[in-house]
């Protein structure tokens, strides 16, 4: 009866999958602004949970841990590809623009495909951390927990990285790069 | 930390951008339709088939290959009370999509079926099946059905997708052998993951053989 154990198992993460594929799907598209890239993320994601199903599925909020490997997935790919491509890295001095200048930056944004290439322009990092915190909505606290960061450094990051992207919007070209800090050291 | 004004400003468009995901039913779709092989499983609802003897039941485990959200899509029983329950929809293909979201009114749910051409017994129970075996499950007291010969193969061809409660799963009409029926039993509090239920449920699906017991003709 091994088959029937594991067609239960097989229809409970099928259900899982079809419950969270939507909210993974549009997560991977605004940390890669790609949809073939978001889709690859996403069975990536998959099969990950699928390997662990077993405690997985026991757990209050499966799709927040799949949330959690994804966004981990896209810092480790940037991670290397900082690494590859370390020898490239220009830091340079930048504003940061204030935040009353960003918010008008940002709404003067109609065309998305040019918040979305904005979006690219921010380092892995700080787009999840706007990701995680003004699109899934998560408090600072579960974004630290799930980047793996102190409360401050989320909060810090966030603040930095809004004003980036305001300050990539308002010059409508690849701006210079904001003082590199701890929590955002890597390149995209 | 930004200001208000500048928080609602990234929350507006970051959704605006990812409600722009072209594509995305096909994303999901091909997602859906790859095999992942879950490791581990209901272990408790496990040790109880395990022990079973003779197990009759076709418990299935599907990779979801319909069409969801297709236009041509038309409820069968658009009445409130039925939709709120569950939703049965006839495609153009003779496919027939189920979403159950309630643990309530079986007869509807039956009887819409048989209208839409599935020879069909649906039977809900509110017990706690942990630790019964699947024989035991399709075999309660007072099955007005028999198991058709030889469906075990079959049935994996009538019914389709692996998310009854979440999804929907179909059935095929046409797939159904001659003689035979469709017989769903559901149940509750057996660990299924389904957040918008009332609580966990979960479906067994076999076939029978038909007759007016059983599936009404």
């Amino acid at each position: 009866m091994e088959w029937a154990r594991e067609a239960v198992a097989k229809r409970q993460f099928e259900g899982f999958a079809a419950e969270a594929s939507d909210n993974l799907l549009r997560t991977g598209y605004l940390m890669t602004g790609d949809p073939r890239d978001a889709e690859d993320l996403v069975q990536e994601t998959f099969l990950r949970v699928a390997r662990r199903w077993n405690q997985v599925r026991s757990m209050d909020h499966p799709a927040a841990y799949a949330r959690r490997i994804l966004i981990n997935l896209v810092l480790q790919d940037a991670e290397r590809r900082s690494r590859q491509k370390a020898e490239l890295a220009r830091q340079h001095a930048g504003i940061d623009a204030a935040d009353q200048d960003a918010a008008r930056a940002l709404r003067h944004v109609d065309d998305l495909a040019e918040f979305r290439w904005a979006l690219g322009q921010l380092t892995a990092r700080q787009r999840a951390v706007l990701v995680l915190r003004y699109w899934a909505d998560l408090p600072v606290g579960e974004v630290a927990d799930i980047l793996g960061w102190a409360p401050g450094t989320v909060t810090g990051t966030s603040s930095r990285a809004a004003g980036r992207l305001a300050e990539i919007l308002a010059l409508g070209e690849q701006p210079a790069t904001t003082p590199i800090t701890p929590a955002d050291h890597e390149r995209r | 930390m930004p200001t208000d004004e500048l928080e609602n400003e990234l929350r507006r468009n970051l959704a605006r951008t990812a409600a722009d995901f072209e594509s995305l039913d096909q994303a999901r779709q091909r997602l859906l339709q790859r095999d992942y092989h879950p490791r581990g499983g209901n272990r408790r609802l496990a040790t109880g088939i395990i022990a079973g003897a003779a197990c009759m039941a076709v418990v299935l485990g599907l990779g979801l290959s319909g069409v969801f959200g297709s236009a041509s899509h038309q409820p069968s029983h658009p009445a409130d009370a039925q939709l709120a329950a569950w939703t049965v929809v006839k495609q153009a293909d003779g496919t027939v999509l189920v979403k159950i979201r309630e643990f309530r009114d079986p007869t509807g749910l039956q009887n819409t079926l048989r209208a839409d051409g599935i020879p069909a017994s649906v039977e809900f129970i509110p017990a706690n099946l942990i630790g019964k075996s699947a024989w035991a499950i399709v075999h309660f007291k007072g099955n007005p059905c028999q198991e058709y010969s030889g469906g075990e193969g079959q049935a994996q061809n009538v019914v389709t997708g692996g998310s009854p409660f979440t999804v929907g799963m179909f059935v095929h009409p046409s797939a159904i052998p001659s003689g035979a029926g469709v017989q769903f039993v559901v149940s509750s509090n057996v660990g299924y993951y389904s957040p918008h239920s009332n609580g966990p449920m979960e479906l067994w699906e076999w076939l029978v053989q038909a007759s007016p017991q059983c599936t009404g003709s």
